[in-house]
C-alpha cells in the first residue's frame, strides 16, 4: 500500500522566531499564566533567567505544521499521534525550526500509517523538542 | 491563571486513578480563532483557514488547561516533560466536549516528583474525540 502512494520523506518544515507577544497571547488563550513564561522580571531571577516559551505553544505548533503539511489532513485529525518529550527550553527572540523526517523503520501499530521523526531546533542547531508522529497513509493520498 | 479559589492541586494529594477534572466545555468559532492565531507563526498562515476544523492539538492546549486551572490551584513552576497525543475524530466549532483528567502515574526519580496526567475527551455521546498523556516534573 505504502509503494502506491506518494509518502514523501519530509513534509514540509517551518522556521520562525518566537516571541514573548506569542508567548503571551497562549497565556491568554490557555487561560495559564505561569509567570516562567509571562513576567519577564519574576523569570529573571530563576536558575532560567528568562521567560521560556510554552511547551503546549510549541507542540501546538508542530502539530499544525504537520496538518498543514498533509494532502488529506482530515485522516491525521480522525487518527493521528504525536508524541515528544521536551529537551531545552525555547525563549524569545529564538529562531526556531520544526522538521518531520520519515524514519527509515517503521514504528507504527500497523501498516496503515507513516512514522515519522519530528523535531524541533533551536538557533544553534540543538534539538529543543524531539519524538515522532505516525501519520495515516489516507493523508497522503 | 489558576484558580486560587478552587482546591490546592500538590503531589502528596494526589493519587494514582484519581479523577481531577470531569467537565464539559463548548468549543466555539470564536475559540477555534482566538487559538489559531495565538500559534500562527507569521500572518500568512492565517490566510485560507480550514473552515470548520478546530487545529488538531486545540482540544489538549486549549480545553485541558482551561478545565484545570479553573478548578485547581495548581502550583506554579512544572516542568512540561513529555507530551502523547491521538486524535480520534475531528474538532468542528460547536462541539461540546466532555473533558476528563486522571492521575495515570506518580513517581520520584532523582529526588524529583513526576506526575503523569492522562486526558480523554469524548462528545456528549461518549464517541472518543482524543486522548493524551502529559508528563510534569511537579514543581517543590
Amino acid at each position: 500500500m505504502t509503494a502506491e502512494l506518494q509518502v514523501p520523506n519530509e513534509l514540509p518544515s517551518l522556521s520562525w522566531t518566537l516571541t514573548q507577544e506569542q508567548i503571551n497571547a497562549y497565556a491568554e488563550v490557555a487561560g495559564a499564566s505561569d509567570p516562567i513564561h509571562v513576567d519577564p522580571e519574576f523569570a529573571k531571577e530563576t536558575p532560567l533567567g528568562g521567560t521560556i516559551g510554552q511547551g503546549f505553544l510549541l507542540f501546538a505548533v508542530m502539530a499544525e505544521q504537520i496538518t498543514r503539511g498533509l494532502d488529506h489532513p482530515e485522516s491525521w485529525l480522525s487518527d493521528g499521534v504525536l508524541d515528544i518529550r521536551f529537551r531545552a527550553p525555547a525563549r524569545p527572540g529564538d529562531r526556531l525550526t520544526m522538521r518531520a523526517v520519515r524514519m527509515a523503520e517503521e514504528r507504527g501499530p500497523n501498516d496503515q500509517a507513516a512514522t515519522y521523526e519530528v523535531w524541533c531546533e533551536g538557533p544553534d542547531g540543538q534539538r529543543l523538542i524531539d519524538g515522532t508522529t505516525d501519520i495515516p497513509l489516507g493523508a497522503f493520498g | 491563571m489558576s484558580n486560587p479559589e478552587a482546591p490546592d492541586l500538590t503531589f502528596d494529594g494526589m493519587a494514582v486513578g484519581d479523577v481531577l477534572v470531569d467537565s464539559t466545555v463548548t468549543v466555539t468559532a470564536e475559540s477555534i480563532a482566538q487559538f489559531r492565531r495565538s500559534i500562527a507563526t507569521d500572518t500568512a498562515t492565517l490566510d485560507g483557514l480550514e473552515e470548520g476544523y478546530a487545529p488538531p492539538t486545540m482540544a489538549a492546549m486549549w480545553t485541558v488547561p482551561r478545565v484545570m486551572f479553573r478548578e485547581w490551584n495548581v502550583p506554579v513552576g512544572g516542568i512540561h516533560a513529555r507530551q502523547r497525543w491521538q486524535c480520534t475524530r475531528p474538532i468542528r466549532a460547536g462541539s461540546a466536549l466532555r473533558v476528563r483528567i486522571s492521575l495515570k502515574e506518580k513517581y520520584v526519580r532523582k529526588d524529583r516528583p513526576w506526575v503523569v496526567f492522562e486526558s480523554r475527551l469524548s462528545d456528549l455521546d461518549g464517541v472518543d474525540v482524543a486522548c493524551g498523556e502529559m508528563t510534569v516534573v511537579w514543581p517543590v
